[in-house]
């Protein structure tokens, strides 16, 4: 190097141990670059994954948004449980500045929002919270109410209004056991809400946003935000029609009432062919938009009177009990409504000849030194033939039945209708069903036999009974139940539709029919009369059972009366079970108390539903006639215009032309009614007072409503029967009405058949 | 310490003086490699400062990056002019410069602390660290002592003690303003230009032997900065206990560990978000690592890279040794300084405070930084680089 820079002073320049010892420094810093090239390369590269996620946990802030809750509807489309948008008022205490501003949040939003303002106060003290709820879910007004007051009061960076939904049922308690309710997460606690949680949840979004080292949200030009959207729920479509669920329910609401019921009542109503579910009803019941609220004014009044714990558990157990859905989850003994499937085993067996019968003498000693089986009738029922029976109802006949089938048969018949296990309904607790509740084939002696056989002894769920019932309704094949017929998407697709699923056939079809028969003969004549419904043929089956494990107020024991059934007998299509859980009445008989509610409920359901009515000739007979006008004819015409619909007249005054008719044209009258005719001014004011009918048969009734030249319309049942009598009617007792007015009575069968 | 100054003045009479000789232009490749580095740096500071401005200075984002491009402008023409000036005129400044920074070393103590440190003195419109004008005039001084004194290097009592007792004296004032990044920089450099200037290596052994010696004496027997030790071993692991302490370390990880391969992306650092101490300062490497990647960082260490060879051949080919030595302390300036500093952002080495030169804020450091290039291009002038 030197001799190349000979033209330059050389003396000075850098000696050759200079330039090595350069060397080496630039070695040794290009060492040091490659060192943090390695380092570099271990952080960026091997260690990069777990640094970034650790970076990114501090970086982002994750919220979620609440995704929209499915919808219920019922199976015409009618809403029963939606969501709706709600707002959550959150307060950060930390950018509060000052006590003056916290006392005025306290005092004036208290008041705004309705909360407590002490509690409010003390949030607000609260200073390194940025996240305070102030009031949960509040609806639109008050929001913007709230939104005002925040931005008139500049505290837009102490509070924040965020969307939420809250659930409402706009049908209030229409099917509310079946429905459950939402707690205030929006998660389902109860009902269909709970057991379908996963299908109408839906999925929450995410909000990830990109905040500083301080915590603080990024500001606006440097915002960064990235939004997962929410997937909505799916919503779900029952079988249940909310009609026939409102007619299910009103009838039993007032029938728990009337009955003074102190433990409930259930009515199902099942399609045979399928196992849908149309109606599912408990009453008392509960408004899920309130579900905390208790309804039972008993239960009500208990609580008022306890304090501290005790109270607290009294309405922890009161709500408990309303949320139940008893037509599901609560086991009863069936009694004589069981007494069905006896007499299907016996006919599918072969067991009973075209000959059959039984002398019933009162009672029955089933097995040789034991206890005898009372008949409900004393002195029994003499000679009857199988349709007879079960018409009656006999204890020994069945008794004799099921003591002839022997426990391998009745038990693999027991199992076969479903009675040993639960039905897969898709809700929520359903009640497990365990062997304590009824006798397997081991433990099933003679003597358990016995008393099986009429419906005693061992315990079913309502949905086990119905379930059965509508096997012997469909031919013997045992459906399993169903309430969700389709599962839609949030945009309204078809996500599932249910298919019915037969869980097999239990007793022949020819069988069924036969049953069928004797069972539509014991509504027409026997002791399920009171369900009796004209143009339908019913079939159906009474039950009473004396709740031996427990005693009422008044020291008698406790009844389930119960009726079960389906219609029309010929071709059934839906099926009903009425349970009323002990009523406190005098008489307390299935077929007096439960019969009627189901007979009320399919009067008004079935042509609703669209079952075509086929009425009797006797039926056609005996069916109501609506009025022709014969305002402004002759006398003698109207006279045989009448006598034409079998409808009888009555003329007052002394003109010869009708001025006015009682009742008015198009009104329903029964055959042989009487329409009055006014032919003088001078008559119109004059009036009748009505008779008291209660306690009447129908005969007496009608001659009573002639004497006072009034019209009765017969309600509840549609044949004249001289044992029904009447209950109640729609015009008291002793009221002026004018002559020819159309009262409603109801009639009703008080026989005292289990 | 004898200065004869006829020794140097005489040394190069054609030149003498000149102090706007352009006959011979500086050093092309150097002035590029050294532009390149100030544009990214000016990129990378404009990004890095980018939010910090934005949160402390009233959402103002371009305040520091307006301030810094100021500085680098004059910056620029100060070097342009520095580097068309004969370097041998330093000779005359050596000795004054370094009394000179003795004095504000000492007044610099005396001035009001912030959070128990005295680095700055602060004059209207500008401030300054005197361990800065320190540094130079170290490198100068040294370069002085080294060009007269180069026959008597290996000696004891000229080629070591006056160094030692200099830099001793140096490192002492910038030890107790407390400024450790300062006083490390110091001493490598020290060293490092006694070691190129020709002092014995035993020497210089033995005297790296007694330094690393009383190192670990302080770290493991006196647990002096154990804290900070703790840290660099385990980083992660004290963060979950003690997370003040390990906080600039760990932030400075996430950000470079996040940056990965490629990087997020320029101006995308979410690390710079008030989560790193200082992005725009001492941590302004971590943001790169983050938004520029693995691959960004290490063309950017490449740039450095060559720079420190550009400055050491532009020393190694210089017609003298004053020339020589200057430019080659000023880049070994430059070089450790960058490498310090990614060492410590990379938790190489432990946690300590010092600034990435061209590409951490600070306009009065930058200007000093780009004088003293001026210096190294003005040697560049007069070595023979061209030629080879």
């Amino acid at each position: 190097m030197a001799g190349k820079v000979k033209n330059k002073v050389t003396t000075k320049a850098p000696t050759r141990q200079m330039w090595r010892r350069s060397v080496v420094v630039l070695v040794i810093l290009i060492l040091f670059c490659i060192g943090i090239i390695g380092k570099l390369s271990i952080i960026q590269i091997a260690q990069a994954d777990f640094l970034r996620e650790e970076a990114v946990k501090q970086q982002m802030r994750d919220s979620f948004i609440s995704p929209k809750r499915g919808t219920i509807y019922d199976t015409n489309m009618t809403v029963l449980s939606l969501s709706a948008t709600v707002w959550t008022v959150i307060m950060s205490p930390k950018d509060i500045t000052d006590e003056g501003v916290r006392v005025k949040i306290a005092d004036e939003l208290s008041e705004l929002l309705e909360v407590d303002r002490d509690k409010l106060y003390e949030k607000t003290l609260k200073v390194n919270s940025q996240y305070e709820v102030v009031k949960p879910k509040i609806e639109y007004p008050l929001a913007q109410t709230l939104s005002t007051w925040i931005q008139d009061n500049k505290l837009t960076g102490v509070f924040r209004i965020i969307e939420d939904y809250k659930r409402y049922y706009p049908l209030n308690n229409l099917a509310s056991a079946v429905l459950g309710f939402t707690g205030t997460d929006n998660n389902g606690l109860y009902g269909l809400e709970a057991y379908y949680e996963k299908t109408l949840a839906g999925k929450p979004g995410r909000i990830v946003t990109a905040k500083n080292g301080w915590g603080d949200d990024m500001p606006n030009k440097l915002k960064f935000e990235k939004t997962v959207d929410a997937q909505d729920g799916n919503s779900l479509v029952l079988t249940i029609d909310s009609v026939v669920q409102y007619y299910a329910e009103k009838h039993l609401e007032i029938a728990v009432k009337e009955t003074g019921c102190t433990n409930r009542g259930s009515v199902i109503v099942m399609e045979v062919d399928t196992g849908a579910i149309i109606a599912m009803a408990t009453k008392g019941d509960f408004d899920p938009n309130e579900p905390m609220t208790i309804t039972d004014p008993d239960d009500l009044t208990k609580i008022a009177l306890l304090s501290g714990d005790e109270r607290a558990a009294a309405v922890k157990k009161a709500r408990e009990e309303q949320w139940v859905n008893k037509p599901i989850s609560d086991f009863y003994e069936p009694g004589s409504v069981f007494k069905t499937f006896t007499a299907a085993m016996a006919l599918e067996e072969g067991r009973i000849p075209d000959n059959w019968s039984y002398y019933c003498k009162g009672s029955i000693v089933a097995v040789p030194g034991t206890k005898k089986i009372n008949c409900h009738k004393y002195g029994g029922h003499g000679s009857q033939n199988f349709s007879q029976v079960l018409s009656n109802s006999c204890n020994p006949a069945f008794v004799t039945v099921g003591l002839d089938l022997g426990r391998t048969l009745f038990y693999k018949y027991f199992t076969g209708f479903g009675f040993t296990d639960r039905t897969g309904i898709d809700m929520l607790s359903e009640s497990k069903v365990t062997d304590l509740l009824f006798h397997d084939e081991s433990e099933l002696g003679p003597i358990q036999l016995a008393v099986s056989a009429f419906g005693q002894t061992f315990k079913v769920t309502p949905i086990q009974m119905i379930t059965a019932m509508s096997a012997v309704a469909n031919g013997g094949k045992l459906m399993q139940p169903y309430v969700v017929q389709q599962i839609l998407d949030a945009q309204g697709n078809v996500i599932s539709n249910t298919q019915p699923v037969v869980k097999r056939q239990v007793i022949s079809e020819s069988s069924a029919a036969k049953l069928n028969k004797m069972m539509a003969d014991s509504v027409i004549g026997g002791g399920a009369k009171n369900s009796y419904i004209a143009g339908y043929r019913m079939a159906g089956k009474t039950g009473t059972s004396v709740k031996t494990d427990q005693k009422n107020t008044q020291g008698t024991d406790n009844v389930i009366a119960s009726f079960s059934g389906f219609a029309p007998a010929d071709d059934p299509k839906y099926a009903i079970l009425v349970m009323l859980d002990e009523p406190q009445t005098a008489i307390r008989f299935g077929g007096t108390l439960a019969a009627p509610v189901a007979q009320k409920i399919f009067s008004e359901a079935l042509p609703y539903l669209g079952v075509e009515p086929k009425y009797t000739e006797e039926e056609i007979a005996a069916m109501d006639r609506t009025t022709p006008s014969v305002k402004g004819k002759k006398v003698s015409v109207a006279r045989t215009m009448l006598s034409n619909l079998n409808l009888q007249c009555h003329v007052v005054g002394n003109g010869d032309t009708v001025i006015k008719q009682v009742p008015d044209k198009g009104e329903s009258i029964p055959r042989n009614g009487t329409v009055v005719l006014y032919t003088d001014e001078t008559e119109l004011s004059k009036t009748t007072v009505v008779p008291d009918f209660t306690g009447k048969t129908m005969s007496q009734a009608n001659i009573a409503a002639a004497n006072a030249r009034i019209n009765i319309q017969i309600s509840g049942l549609g044949l004249e029967s001289g044992e029904a009598k009447a209950s109640k009617q729609s015009i008291e007792a002793g009221q002026q009405v004018p002559l020819g007015t159309v009262v409603k009575v109801d009639f009703v069968y008080e026989d005292q058949i289990r | 310490m004898a200065v004869r100054n006829t020794a140097y003045v005489n040394s190069k009479p054609k030149k003498r003086l000149r102090l706007f000789s352009v006959s011979q232009g500086f050093d092309l490749p150097f002035f590029i490699i050294l532009m390149l580095i100030l544009v990214v740096g000016l990129i990378s500071l404009f990004s890095a400062s980018f939010a910090y401005s934005y949160y402390w200075n009233d959402g103002d984002s371009f305040y520091y990056i307006k301030r810094q491009l100021v500085f680098a402008l004059l910056g620029i023409v100060i070097m342009l002019i520095v580097s068309a000036v004969d370097y041998h005129i330093l000779h005359h400044f050596a000795i004054p410069l370094m009394v000179v920074s003795y004095i504000l070393l000492g007044v610099v103590l005396m001035m009001p602390s912030s959070t128990g440190v005295h680095r700055w003195i602060r004059l209207p419109g500008f401030q300054f660290q005197p361990s800065e004008i320190a540094k130079f005039a170290l490198i100068l001084l040294f370069a002085h002592l080294i060009s007269i004194n180069h026959k008597r290097m290996k000696t004891f009592t000229a080629g070591f003690l006056p160094f030692m007792l200099i830099l001793g004296i140096t490192c002492g004032l910038v030890f107790i303003e407390p400024h450790l990044s300062g006083t490390i920089l110091l001493l490598c450099i020290g060293i490092f230009m006694m070691f190129v200037g020709g002092t014995r290596l035993g020497y210089l052994f033995g005297t790296i032997g007694l330094g690393a010696g009383a190192f670990f004496y302080m770290v493991f027997v006196e647990k002096y900065e154990l804290d900070r030790i703790n840290v660099w071993l385990d980083p992660i692991g004290t963060y979950a206990t003690n997370r003040n302490e390990a906080w600039q370390t760990v932030q400075s990880l996430f950000a470079i560990g996040s940056g990965g391969l490629m990087g997020q992306g320029l101006g995308n650092s979410r690390q710079k978000h008030l989560f790193l101490p200082e992005p725009h300062n001492d941590f302004i490497f971590s943001v790169i690592c983050e938004e520029l990647g693995f691959v960004g960082a290490v063309l950017i260490i490449l740039l450095f890279a060559l720079l420190v060879w550009r400055g050491i051949t532009i020393g190694m080919k210089s017609q003298d040794k004053f020339g020589s030595m200057l430019a080659i302390g000023l880049t070994i300036q430059i070089g450790l300084q960058a490498i310090l500093n990614m060492a410590v952002v990379t938790n190489t080495i432990p946690n300590t405070g010092i600034s990435l030169p061209f590409f951490s804020y600070g306009g009065t450091s930058l200007v000093m930084l780009l004088a003293q290039m001026g210096v190294v291009l003005s040697v560049s002038r007069q070595s023979n680089i061209g030629d080879t």
